[in-house]
């Protein structure tokens, strides 16, 4: 036993005559280290971004009356990350969904929420005026704007975005009355569409999203840092 | 003697044929009376803004009975149009469809919830709040072997009394 400690112990001092050699193996473990980090965050940053194509085909900049003053369309929106969701107020069921999904976003979304821009066009600018629009949204959330304007200016806007609506019999209580589609659009910083979503979409995965293109304009060490969270 | 066997023989087959006559109809009497086993989970009412008078009721119904149910309606003494819709995606748009004599086989659960099925509450009489619990009457009728139990007789048609819960949607 003790004959086999011996030379380990002499092989230290052998060491301790050259202490830059071993100053060196640590080193190139460090580097290793840092490498291997660098190798898993990398891809990680980027895919991401890349799943999120740019939409060169639907969306764009619009002209209307809004709820909140200054802002006339989604470019007013001061270089944040937009969802934009068509619908009516009169509307019981999926329009208020879809809404109250938004505002749990907005809730989940916790300091990166001021980052973010919520906003609803009404496909009934007959009855959702901007007054009605701005009680109706407040309800869900404080934040939310609206647009209304002209029957012709909501089509035109509706149209660029690729929404389709068609106004139905009003209901026997005479109450007005849409076929429209529900999506949410997720706008980028520059204001062109990245996603569009149904609600059948997870608000976990619309959350990871939004951080994403919350995160494009940032520097790449920021964002590593961010994927180490 | 023989005319008299006769004669019992002769009692005996028209109180048989009494029996078998009365049966079924002393069993739909029961069913008639008798309320259903129907249970009715999680009603509530959406809240939404004053200034809107329509909104939706959600709820789960399992028809615990062992006979098929329809559904005809919901009266509210608060509103003045309630109507059975579902929510469906056609030609790439939402739209409301009414539904007309949904059937509730025995064993079936049927979910009304946001998005799909929902009661249409339309015109509203009074402005809700939120966590108030609200009286509905959902009316029914019962399908027999023989067929659809008539309706418009009144008496025939049942209704199921439950309270709804006013809610944000989360």
């Amino acid at each position: 036993m003790i004959e086999t400690v011996v030379p380990t112990m002499m092989r230290k001092t052998t060491g301790r005559q050259c202490p830059l050699a071993v100053l060196n193996r640590y080193f190139v473990y460090l580097l290793a280290f840092i490498g291997a980090v660098f190798g898993a965050a990398v891809p990680v940053v980027s895919a991401v971004a890349q799943s999120l194509p740019v939409n060169d085909k639907l969306g764009g900049a619009f002209e209307l009356a809004s709820t909140r003053q200054g802002v006339a369309g989604v470019q007013d929106f001061s270089g944040k990350v937009v969802l934009l969701n068509f619908g009516y107020t009169s509307c019981p069921d999926v329009c208020p969904m879809v809404l109250a999904r938004l505002s749990q976003l907005h809730k989940q979304l916790g300091a990166v929420a001021s980052e973010v821009q919520t906003a609803f066009v009404t496909v009934d600018p007959k009855t959702d005026t901007v007054d009605t629009l701005t009680s109706y949204l407040r309800f869900f959330n404080e934040d939310f704007v609206g647009f209304s304007g002209s029957e012709e200016s909501i089509a035109a806007v509706a149209k660029k975005y690729g929404v389709i609506f068609m106004e139905e019999a009003p209901t026997p209580a005479g109450q007005p009355r849409f076929a429209h589609s529900d999506f949410v659009y997720l706008l980028d910083r520059q204001g062109r569409i990245r996603k569009v979503y149904s609600t059948a979409d997870s608000l976990q995965d619309m959350q990871a999203d939004i951080r994403t293109l919350v995160n494009e304009g940032r520097s790449f060490w920021s964002r590593l840092f961010e994927v180490f969270q | 003697m023989s005319t008299r066997g006769i004669k019992m023989r002769d009692l005996l087959r028209r109180i048989t044929l009494g029996v078998l006559i009365m049966l079924p109809l002393i069993g739909l009497a029961q069913s008639m009376e008798r309320p259903l086993n129907l249970v009715v989970e999680g009603a509530w009412v959406r809240l939404l803004p004053p200034t809107v008078t329509s909104t939706a009721l959600y709820f789960v119904l399992t028809n615990a009975s062992d006979v098929p149910i329809v559904l005809e309606g919901v009266t509210l003494d608060w509103a003045d149009r309630v109507e059975f819709h579902e929510t469906l995606q056609m030609d790439g748009m939402m739209q409301m469809v009414p539904l007309v004599d949904l059937q509730v086989a025995p064993g079936e659960t049927v979910h009304f919830a946001p998005g799909g099925k929902h009661v249409m509450i339309m015109a509203m009489q009074k402005s809700l709040r939120e966590g108030e619990h609200l009286p509905i009457v959902l009316t029914y009728r019962v399908e027999t072997a023989s067929g659809v139990e008539r309706s418009d007789a009144g008496q025939a048609r049942h209704t199921l009394r439950f309270m709804a819960s006013v809610q944000r949607e989360n």
